[in-house]
């Protein structure tokens, strides 16, 4: 204890001797190449620090370049290409619940009075009742949901194909978008070839189960061939539009197509 | 991911173009990088002459070749694993896909970290990387 406290009251004479023996080895050259790295390692360590998405113009770019993403995506995404179905024994067991808030704040949809909205460019823009939309031809497919954060998980959803319903609502599909308004305060978009895609569906059922509340009661849209955040639960509204209508993490930076 | 796509492009094409693969890529035997990997171990490797790979860089640059196209078609299948049902089968499903893709990332920083530590010990070299001669 007391030679810790004679090193704090000031600098040791031996440990003086050490650096200056240490800095006669050191060519002066060398000394000096130290330093320089030394400084470019200070100046990294500084840039780390530094938000530079802050930034306006970084912010253009990164835009730019996420539209561009959207262009590229459209152009290679090939209708006739499907998303791999699985065995129903691979079936992810619990499915993951995911949302933008806890499990614990599932929004619950009382399906008796429930109302889908229909608006936009479409020919019939009656509501419909989930009664009405289960009397619709019902298909079941069991494929990944592949997540932007990273995970994916196989599950078996049930419903109605989407491009059936947009015929039968009239939607005019030269469109370009469709967008989704729902219970929870999500919304989002999509392009009109991913909503006629054969594997697109207005999600009833989970695993032969009515739709539970945590995966999106009373209807998702189900798409394979898009990242998870792109298949809005809970949906009370559908539309047309040509004006793209953007989403909720769309609008905060997420790639829009967001194809998987 | 576009900036290594253009970075590749425009290195395979000049050296394709020039014919520098072939020249400074080949003849190469599994005794010359034994030779030269055993006499780099020992501090005896000749940097004489510094337009030439050795035939343990040479080596190196075949496996990170490899590696990077490996890492490109792996990231494709997580990209769109729709779009690319055969490179999605060749990697063994989206789930291997992963792991493939996950792997060479690693290799990739392994050489990433061994080609540093090679150019700290032999700085003069630095030049000639840039300058090719």
């Amino acid at each position: 204890m007391q030679k810790l406290f004679s090193i704090r009251r000031g600098p040791d004479p031996r440990s003086e001797a050490i650096v200056r023996d240490a800095l006669k080895e050191m060519p002066a050259p060398a000394r000096r190449l130290f330093m320089q790295r030394g400084l470019t390692l200070g100046g990294l360590a500084m840039l780390s620090g530094c938000a530079i998405t802050d930034d306006d113009s970084v912010q253009k770019v990164l835009t730019t370049v996420s539209r561009f993403n959207d262009r590229v995506q459209a152009a290679i995404f090939d209708p006739a290409n499907m998303a791999p179905a699985y065995p129903d024994s691979m079936i992810t067991k619990p499915f993951p619940f995911n949302a933008f808030y806890g499990e614990s704040e599932v929004k619950q949809v009382d399906g008796a009075g429930y109302k889908l909205e229909v608006g936009g460019m479409v020919a019939d823009k009656t509501p419909w009742t989930l009664e009405r939309l289960a009397q619709l031809p019902q298909a079941s497919q069991t494929t990944r949901h592949i997540c932007v954060e990273g995970w994916s998980a196989i599950g078996k959803w049930g419903g109605v194909p989407f491009a059936e319903f947009l015929k039968r609502v009239g939607a005019d599909t030269t469109a370009r978008y469709i967008g989704f308004k729902c219970a929870d305060d999500y919304y989002t978009s999509i392009d009109m070839p991913t909503a006629l895609h054969a594997q697109t569906r207005m999600t009833l059922s989970f695993d032969g189960q009515v739709l539970p509340a945590k995966y999106g009661y009373p209807m998702k849209l189900r798409m394979p061939t898009k990242l998870g955040y792109k298949n809005p639960k809970h949906i009370t509204a559908i539309f047309v539009t040509n004006t793209n209508p953007g989403g909720y993490w769309e609008d905060q930076g997420y790639n829009w197509f967001g194809g998987s | 991911m576009w900036v290594l796509v253009l970075n590749g492009l425009i290195y395979l094409g000049c050296n394709g173009a020039t014919g520098r693969v072939l020249r400074q890529f080949w003849p190469l035997s599994p005794r010359e990088i034994l030779h030269d990997l055993l006499a780099a171990l020992k501090g005896k490797l000749a940097h004489a002459d510094q337009t030439k790979y050795n035939a343990v860089q040479k080596a190196a640059c075949l496996f990170v070749w490899a590696d990077l196209l490996l890492l490109v078609l792996s990231g494709l299948v997580l990209w769109k694993n729709v779009q690319f049902p055969i490179l999605r089968e060749l990697m063994g499903g989206y789930e291997n896909a992963r792991r493939v893709h996950f792997i060479s990332m690693a290799a990739l920083v392994a050489f990433v970290m061994v080609h540093l530590a090679m150019l700290a010990l032999v700085p003069r070299t630095f030049l000639a990387m840039i300058r090719g001669r």
